[in-house]
């Protein structure tokens, strides 16, 4: 229990928190825009994944590509499903954007087994690592983390500057408002899911250089974007990075002092008792 | 459906009679059968079983309870520390015994983790259960004394190999389990849940008492799957945390869909094509049948929302008859 030890600890923590964050900003992008939980988030930070291993694979210099078209491919991904499956959720059921989405979920990871077969795969950047004293810093998750920092300043930026962010936090505040002023829904809805899944593949790219991954290894990022959605406020970007923030540190606290493999289950007490306490998140008014 | 025979004046058919009627005939063939078609079949009523216990909620409330699958495993791993704990004592229950301990227990858990998890509502609804579910298979992994990842076998400890004796047991549930959805749907639980699945906030305002109904339902749902769990423990005289893997609540889902939800035929008629459906592809395309299967899923689910027993009610109305 030594001094060193826990700050190697919060360092790990807030490392990783900046993932949670960017994949949980991606889940609530979506469902302040269209009310609609992406129950194939885990498949998609995969498929995001890969897409950055393989074109690594093809240009094996530097992690930039791999990213740039990670998030390229994302973005017209997000258009896709959205202009095929997700636009005939919105209004429907709960349990039909369940299931459908689920759907979503066995296509994409059954195609990513058939392109990468099972077996776990990694991006093999070389990146140094320093010491510090007793503390190591991986600069990779440095690297990893200022790209999550950038990627969030960039979304909040668009969010807070442009017609197009005041558009869509338009469409979150009331959508029945924002059409009456004018606003085309369907375009914004576009925009915004292909927004949310652009990240999604965005944390799934990043993830890829610090963790392994393979095609079915998804839920567990899911449900921690899940948690982290929960506890920064559905629908809130800012909230979302800073519940990020805590569940990282937490899961990175659980690991160090007790085990790792028990993270997953503190992490849903913390958002079972966010629900029971302050349903609205940490960021939300009170109904 | 009963809400449109009260509505609309249609004759309703006699589901119950026909379900019990092709739960018969599965029956006979089964136990009349070589053993590999007794497993098939096996499997078929065990599917059964656990998508009629997520009907009687999720199919009649609209609440998507996505986890239902904890309640199957905790019937699994019920059956093994009550098997293992009693023979360090020197006992031995009949077979039948263990199974309505793991009912017992699932249900005394949904009643406990019903108090704070069916206050919520839609998405958030979803997404407990689904945690809950992560939370207790994680924490079975880390518990010595649940035997962690490899699970617990109670090989020895209970008569096993012994397929037809557990199919009979596993009948036996499934006809009470029919029987049960049929007296829910038909009584007041079943029409407060209805209405809960119209408009909770009106049915309550109505005199609806909606939190205890919501209770009884999900953790009779809760039961019959936790009974369902502890005939598959016994059939493989172990359990492990496999037996939480979520895909499972996903065969009840598809099941109840394809059937038609909130019905008294609809997860049987489900559940049956489903089981074969999937059998046959898993057969025929080994490296693409999540695919077809995702895609028939998105398919039936966006286009055809009533199931099969809204297929056959859009003719049978015609008639003036519908199914229920």
């Amino acid at each position: 229990m030594s001094l060193e030890l826990l700050a190697q600890t919060i360092i790990n923590g807030l490392f990783i928190g900046f993932l949670f964050g960017l994949a949980g900003m991606g889940l609530t992008i979506i469902f302040g825009v269209m009310k609609i939980i992406n129950f194939a988030t885990g498949a998609m930070i995969m498929l995001g994944a890969y897409v950055g291993y393989w074109t690594y694979t093809y240009w094996p210099y530097s992690a930039i590509p791999g990213i740039i078209v990670s998030v390229g491919v994302g973005f017209l991904f997000g258009i896709l499903v959205y202009q095929v499956l997700v636009r005939r959720l919105i209004g429907k059921p709960l349990l039909t954007t369940l299931l459908v989405l689920f759907g979503l979920t066995s296509i994409l990871e059954n195609s990513m087994l058939n392109l990468w077969s099972p077996n776990p795969r990694s991006i093999p950047i070389d990146f140094p690592t320093y010491s510090y004293g007793l503390i190591s810093i991986s600069t990779s998750r440095v690297f990893v983390s200022i790209m999550a920092i950038v990627a969030t300043i960039l979304v909040l930026a668009v969010f807070k500057y442009t017609t197009f962010g005041r558009i869509i936090r338009a469409v979150i505040q009331d959508k029945i408002a924002a059409t009456l002023m004018g606003v085309d829904v369907n375009r914004v809805y576009t925009l915004g899911f292909s927004l949310g899944v652009t990240l999604t593949f965005l944390a799934g790219a990043l993830l890829a250089m610090v963790y392994p991954f393979e095609p079915f290894g998804g839920l567990p990022y899911a449900l921690m974007a899940f948690v982290v959605v929960v506890l920064g406020t559905l629908g809130n970007p800012v909230g979302c990075l800073f519940a990020g923030l805590i569940i990282g540190t937490v899961h990175s606290f659980v690991g160090s002092y007790w085990t790792l493999n028990m993270s997953p289950a503190v992490a849903y007490l913390i958002m079972i008792i966010t629900f029971l306490l302050r349903p609205q998140g940490l960021m939300g008014k009170k109904e | 459906m009963a809400m449109q025979v009260l509505r609309t004046g249609l004759t309703g058919i006699n589901s119950l009679t026909i379900s019990l009627g092709f739960l018969t005939v599965i029956g006979i063939l089964g136990l009349t059968a070589d053993t590999a078609t007794t497993g098939y079949l096996h499997a078929m009523v065990e599917l059964m079983i656990l998508a009629y216990s997520l009907n009687l909620f999720t199919g009649l409330s609209g609440y998507a309870n996505f986890g239902h699958v904890v309640f199957y495993g905790l019937g699994a791993y019920t059956v093994s520390v009550v098997a293992v704990s009693l023979a360090s004592m020197g006992f031995a229950l009949p077979t039948f015994m263990y199974i309505i301990f793991a009912g017992i227990f699932a249900a005394t858990f949904a009643l406990v983790i019903g108090y704070p998890v069916l206050r919520l509502r839609g998405d958030y609804f979803a997404i407990a259960t689904l945690g809950i579910n992560e939370a207790v298979r994680v924490t079975i992994c880390n518990t010595p004394w649940l035997g962690e990842g490899r699970g617990i076998y109670i090989l020895g400890l209970v008569p096993t190999y012994d397929i037809k004796a557990l199919y009979i047991q596993l009948l036996v549930i499934a006809f009470a389990v029919v029987i049960t959805s049929y007296l829910v749907l038909k009584t007041k639980l079943g029409y407060g849940l209805r209405a809960i699945k119209d408009d909770e906030d009106v049915a309550e305002m109505m005199g609806v008492n909606t939190a205890k109904y919501k209770r009884i339902a999900y953790a009779l749902g809760a039961f019959f799957a936790g009974l369902a769990g502890g005939v598959v423990t016994l059939q493989f005289a172990c359990s492990f945390p496999e037996y939480f893997f979520i895909g499972r609540s996903v065969d009840m889902f598809v099941s109840i869909v394809l059937g038609g939800t909130g019905t008294v035929l609809g997860p049987m008629i489900g559940a049956t094509l489903y089981w074969m459906v999937k059998d046959h592809l898993l057969i025929s395309f080994p490296y693409f049948h999540l695919i077809i299967f995702g895609t028939i899923l998105i398919i039936l689910v966006l286009f055809f929302p009533g199931g099969i027993i809204g297929l056959l009610n859009r003719f049978l109305k015609k008639k003036g008859r519908v199914l229920e």
